[in-house]
């Protein structure tokens, strides 16, 4: 944006408003399906979180108990698989060719295409999602959908994304906005990594521990290649429109994009630490977790002190609340990747809750996040209407924010007890099994939570979508701005 | 406007820019559009220091534990070289790995003959009365040790004298999947035990020699006259005492260490 | 806004190299696959499995001819609501494995 300094703002708004108004159905399908999807997967996650400390489920009727829908290894496919390809990548999606279009000036030629793939995208989630709760799972981390889904699911991306790439090969100018590094560098690694990993494991004929070690390192790879990157790609472009100043260091940016792109493809084999593989491949996958650290540390950075350059729009804006909350967790996945990736951590935690709290907290703390605060910044953008009421913004931060965190300190904590516990192996497991009782209670409970909240944000976007927003020149922000505002009083109804 | 290339590089006034319908188009669009920001030229500051020391703790954090990786790229190496299990935490007692000959060899046996002999020869060796002899008491048992080996190992037909009665039955081989150790063992019990007390053991190289001579007999089932001109002898090999102490796993003698 | 570079054929251009990059890693795996993807088997255990499932083929085709005119079905049946009806017989002199008689002896 900074490119061509002749356009007067004026010119920049009608371009803004005609890349808004040519994304508009695609990106707003993307959220709105991608929400729907979400709540889905989180409700799968509660009955898998129930399953974990009471099989039984208490007090419901035997039918839940019986049901093989509900079964573990059931609702916990479904539950990962829906959030990652069904919210995750469409999420991702939305923001990723919004801000493709934004960035390079050019509104989109294209979108009756990808909004066309966008429902086969949908079909394809849908119809996994059915093979997975009748058990045609193919029980693949990660990978659990039937195996004719995924073609369509890569298919659908190319419809989706190569329009991006073409916009910025013919984009004006040559200068690029280190958000275009990281959209660029994450549209590309998506169709390696996915493309790769799914060919080893499904297609080709290999060695069972190659599956193994391949689908170890695309559930690494899809979070620091694919979400990672469109989240701090959102982040970095957000965080100076909304507060007006610009990023702190650049040249940190560069580092760190660079960093990330280094490290990022080493991680995953340290889940098969102790796997007949060379014992160096668990190793590489340690490092690479703890110097994931680095390229955490350096956005977290960039982000938080430019927007405390801005303290006067920092309490105000929702988008810049959520990238906040999305950046710090940035750091604290960073410094939990640390704890749980020495050989000493490794030892204890593999074969515990940690790693589903340090996977939500990737996929849900740090991504998830920051894309509830583009999601905030974009759809009044393009469907011209300002948000109904502020809070719903505030229950949707509060209530995800409590949840994931909870989510993380109980399955961190209670995983470094668990593995202590079976560590202890003259005593019986079951000991080891029931330490986590309390933990695995208290991530339900914050499922619940969380489970509020995404209801909350899905019938605000609901609202959005069916054009009943607010029709306003001003924003809805977080705290009440109305007794200075130049159209007198509210008077006594509080919208705040 | 956008038809107009050239009013990017004049945005004053153009002769046919129409200002009323330009601002009534403007506000059109979204006023969020127009409320924007732009983002600006990003700060050059330099690398924050901090930020530096942090990577830098990472980093040597990251080097200890690659360090404990062994070789990079060694795809042979499965197991870290040198690498030796870790003392059990919580202390477990320690494992015994050698014991008394007799006890390991009874041990052993008596799984045997439960697995191979009990069914018809009964658990407690008395036999069925009518078609399988007793090995309590039985000569055959607690004589000579060749023609014991030579009657597991190939069976028995035709009539038979045992305990001061006549059987005439037959028995089956019993070599297959009898390792020199198991048949040693086998012996040893039936020798020692069920009502038996000969006081010697048959060692494995003994049951070794057996078998060869098993094998150079050239099959089917003895006789017991050929048991009682050919194989009326004790084995030769080994002699272990009863106060012998062997190995758990090869049942052959171990070095006295002071316990 | 049209930037000069901004002509159809760069357009179809950069979507050709688009479908190129996407499918890169793609291309790569499919021409790497014969020398990482060997899929090696134990010669003996197929040559074994061979064996097995022939034996295993005859075996099954001779059950289903003797039991297509059997119906074990019916039969199971009938011996299940045969064993409901009939009383027990109690022997004395058969010893029940793990019985305290069978202790004492």
């Amino acid at each position: 944006m900074a490119t061509d300094t002749n356009l007067s703002n004026e010119q920049d708004a009608i371009i803004r408003a005609e890349v808004d108004r040519s994304l508009r159905h695609p990106v707003m399908f993307f959220f709105t399906s991608g929400a729907v999807w979400l709540a889905i997967s989180i409700f799968f996650g509660m009955i898998a979180s129930i399953k974990q400390h009471d099989p039984d489920f208490g007090l419901l009727p035997d039918f839940f108990k019986d049901s093989s829908l509900f079964a573990v290894g059931r609702a916990y496919a479904a539950h990962m698989n829906v959030l990652l390809y069904g919210w995750g990548a469409q999420a991702a999606f939305g923001v990723m060719i919004w801000l493709m279009a934004r960035l390079t000036r050019q509104p989109s030629r294209n979108s009756g295409v990808i909004l066309t793939a966008g429902h086969l995208w949908n079909l394809a989630i849908a119809v996994g999602l059915i093979g997975i709760c009748t058990g045609k799972g193919t029980g693949v981390s990660w990978m659990e959908f039937p195996t004719c889904v995924w073609p369509v699911l890569l298919l659908s991306y190319v419809l989706i994304a190569v329009w991006s790439l073409v916009q910025f090969q013919v984009r004006d100018g040559s200068r690029t906005f280190i958000s275009q590094w990281y959209l660029m560098a994450a549209m590309l690694w998506f169709p390696w990594v996915f493309l790769s990993s799914h060919l080893f494991v499904f297609v080709f004929e290999g060695h069972p521990l190659m599956t193994a070690g391949v689908n170890a390192w695309f559930k690494a790879t899809l979070v620091f290649l694919f979400f990672i990157p469109v989240a701090v790609g959102a982040a970095y472009y957000l965080t100076p429109k909304v507060t007006g100043r610009a990023i702190y260091s650049y040249k940190l940016a560069i580092f760190g994009f660079w960093a990330l792109a280094v490290i990022g493809p080493w991680a995953g084999m340290q889940k098969l630490a102790g796997a007949p593989i060379p014992h160096f491949l668990p190793y590489m996958g340690m490092v690479a977790m703890i110097l994931f650290m680095i390229p955490a540390i350096t956005v977290g950075v960039n982000i938080l002190v430019t927007m405390k350059k801005a303290p006067e729009v920092l309490p105000y804006s929702p988008t810049l609340r959520f990238v906040a909350a999305g950046s710090i967790l940035l750091v604290v996945l960073g410094a939990i990747g640390i704890a749980l990736n020495t050989p000493n951590g490794l030892r204890e935690t593999q074969f515990s809750i940690a790693g589903y709290g340090y996977e939500i907290l990737a996929i849900y703390g740090v991504f998830s996040m920051i894309i509830f605060g583009a999601i905030y910044f974009i759809v009044p953008r393009i469907t011209v209407r300002e948000w109904l009421s502020s809070r719903f913004i505030n229950w949707h931060f509060w209530l995800s924010v409590y949840g994931v965190v909870t989510i993380v300190f109980c399955s961190i904590f209670g995983g470094f007890l668990q593995g202590e516990a079976q560590e202890a192996f003259d005593k019986p497991w079951m000991d080891a099994a029931t330490r986590g009782y309390a933990y695995t209670l208290g991530t339900t409970i914050a499922w619940h939570f969380i489970f509020v909240s995404n209801l909350v944000f899905l019938l605000h976007l609901l609202l959005m979508w069916m054009r009943l927003g607010r029709r306003s020149q001003h924003p809805t922000l977080l705290h009440s701005h109305h007794a200075e505002s130049p159209h007198g009083g509210e008077g006594f109804v509080d919208n705040a | 406007m956008s038809d107009h290339q050239s009013s990017s590089q004049r945005p004053d006034l153009d002769e046919n820019i129409n200002v009323t319908e330009a601002h009534a188009n403007l506000n059109q669009v979204s006023a969020a559009a127009k409320r924007e920001q732009e983002v600006l030229d990003p700060g050059s500051d330099s690398f924050p220091i901090g930020v530096m020391l942090v990577c830098g703790v990472v980093l040597m954090i990251a080097g200890a534990v690659l360090g404990k990786g062994g070789k990079f790229l060694g795809y042979n190496d499965l197991v870290k070289p040198d690498y030796v299990r870790a003392e059990a935490p919580g202390g477990m007692e320690e494992v015994a790995t050698s014991g008394p000959v007799l006890a390991i060899y009874n041990r052993q046996g008596g799984k045997i003959y439960a697995a191979k002999c009990a069914g018809c020869h009964q658990p407690d060796g008395k036999g069925d009365g009518a078609n399988f002899p007793p090995l309590a008491a039985s000569e055959w048992v607690t004589g000579d040790s060749e023609a014991l080996a030579m009657a597991i190992l190939n069976g028995v037909k035709g009539k038979i004298t045992v305990a001061g009665r006549d059987w005439n039955s037959m028995m089956p081989a019993q070599s297959d999947g009898l390792s020199p150790k198991d048949l040693a063992a086998l012996m040893t019990y039936l020798r020692n035990n069920m009502g038996n007390a000969v006081g010697d053991v048959i060692s494995p190289e003994m049951a070794e020699n057996a078998m060869a001579t098993s094998q150079a007999r050239g099959g089917g089932q003895v006789t017991e006259s050929e048991l009682l001109s050919n194989h009326n002898k004790m084995i030769s090999g080994a002699e272990f005492t009863l106060e012998t102490i062997v190995d758990l796993e090869s049942f052959e003698p171990v070095e006295q260490s002071a316990e | 806004m049209a930037s000069p570079t901004d002509h159809p054929i760069r357009r179809f251009g950069a979507f050709l190299l688009g479908l190129l990059l996407i499918s890169l890693f793609g291309i790569v795996c499919f021409f790497s696959s014969p020398f990482l993807a060997k899929g090696e088997q134990d010669a003996a255990y197929e040559v074994n499995s061979k064996r097995r499932l022939e034996i295993k083929k005859q075996v099954d085709s001779a059950q289903a001819e003797v039991l297509k005119d059997l119906q074990p079905e019916a039969s199971f049946k009938q011996a299940a609501a045969s064993m409901i009806s009939d009383q027990a017989v109690a022997d004395p002199s058969a010893i029940v494995p793990g019985s305290p008689t069978s202790l004492n002896q």
